[in-house]
């Protein structure tokens, strides 16, 4: 799964979200690294609701906009935590790794495996 | 709001979402759009149009390919001879408007695969019979030019014919690309016996199809990586006939070199990383 489809993803897990409301919140949970333009955005979302990842909800009109939301369905929850869980595994290999602790600590030595 | 902001997406999807796209975009960007982002939105609906793969596995774009291949090898092999078009070559075999059919047959069932894929295969192979038809009534024999029923010509045909009635639908702007490829021998029929002429058209019928594949690459890359597989198989059509054929005591290296095959070696290069864009592309 790509980055932006992730982040895309994630921003439905509290609930649905419009177009603009995805875009804010996925900038803003990668720290600025996503930044979906409006084509973007629109094709990960016919690819998801193709993939039967996300929903669309019926539009609505609010302040002269047109809003249509999205949510996150049971196909799209499980394939999310599976990305999640597979790179919070390949994180652990790292985070876990009594080596890497010695070698970041202060006049650590490298020594052959 | 401006609905033109949104030209490049199919109609049916245009309607259906495009009020919410206007509004995310309006409110991305203060109601005043940059170029960057109409140039997204662009690339985006013509991606749309262009049925991108949506997360299917890569064997499935891969069968495509071939499909695309098949069909330029069949354009470039019913439209011209030894790297230069018909016309030039059937002149002199007293049947000058024959250029015109082979074209003309292309671009009917391009045309049919279009508007009835189903139709396609019984439609390549009436068109096929018509092919040799036409000659044989003619003359009473095919023209030396005009190779017999083993020649690839007829395997192309009847193979592409076969291939758009497979599951897999050809996207309709690769038809656009066979169909104005196939159009360039119907525009020379149309230009001045000039000498120099057939072989300027041949350089423009190579650059129609490399600008329009290559332009095409940035919204799907599956063509260019047809693209490459067909400039193998023409070169080896074409080159390795000529190196089989070659006469005695005369080495066809140092009669042609190895430029010949330039192409080929290009293609063979530019295979992998088109396959790793059409993979890419198909990722979610």
């Amino acid at each position: 799964m790509r980055e932006p489809t992730y982040f895309v993803l994630a921003s439905l897990i509290d609930g649905p979200r419009h177009g603009y409301a995805i875009i804010k919140h996925a900038q803003e949970a990668s720290r600025g690294r996503v930044r979906l333009s409006t084509g973007t955005l629109y094709t990960a979302l016919d690819r998801l609701t193709t993939e039967g990842y996300v929903r669309p909800l019926e539009t609505e009109v609010v302040n002269g906009r047109t809003r249509r939301s999205y949510e996150l369905t049971e196909t799209g929850a499980t394939a999310l935590r599976a990305e999640a869980q597979r790179m919070a595994e390949a994180a652990r290999l790292v985070n876990d790794s009594p080596g890497l602790a010695t070698l970041l600590s202060p006049g650590a030595k490298r020594r052959p495996v | 709001m401006n609905d033109s902001y949104l030209w490049a997406y199919p109609k049916a999807y245009r309607q259906e979402h495009g009020p919410e796209i206007l509004s995310t975009l309006m409110d991305a960007t203060d109601g005043r759009p940059s170029l960057r982002d109409r140039a997204s939105l662009a690339l985006a609906g013509l991606r749309m149009r262009a049925s991108q793969p949506h997360g299917q596995p890569l064997r499935t774009h891969l069968r495509l390919v071939v499909q695309f291949a098949v069909a330029l090898f069949l354009v470039h092999s019913m439209t011209s001879v030894q790297g230069i078009t018909w016309g030039i070559a059937t002149a002199q075999q007293g049947a000058p408007w024959w250029p015109i059919v082979p074209a003309a047959l292309v671009l009917v069932v391009v045309g049919l695969a279009w508007f009835v894929p189903g139709r396609a295969l019984a439609a390549a192979c009436a068109l096929l019979g018509i092919y040799y038809l036409i000659p044989t009534a003619r003359f009473g024999w095919l023209p030396a030019v005009i190779p017999g029923p083993s020649d690839p010509k007829a395997w192309a045909l009847l193979l592409f014919g076969g291939l758009v009635l497979g599951r897999d639908r050809m996207p309709r702007p690769w038809l656009a690309i066979l169909a104005v490829i196939a159009a360039v021998p119907i525009v020379e029929w149309f230009t001045p016996t000039v000498p120099w002429v057939p072989q300027i058209l041949i350089s423009v019928y190579a650059a129609v199809l490399v600008a329009l594949v290559a332009v095409w690459a940035l919204v799907d890359a599956r063509p260019l990586a047809s693209l490459a597989v067909y400039a193998v198989v023409a070169t080896a059509d074409t080159q390795l006939l000529q190196l089989r054929d070659q006469p005695a005591g005369i080495s066809f290296w140092t009669l042609h070199g190895w430029q010949p095959f330039l192409p080929a070696l290009a293609s063979l290069l530019l295979l992998p990383l088109a396959v790793w864009r059409v993979r890419r592309q198909s990722a979610l």
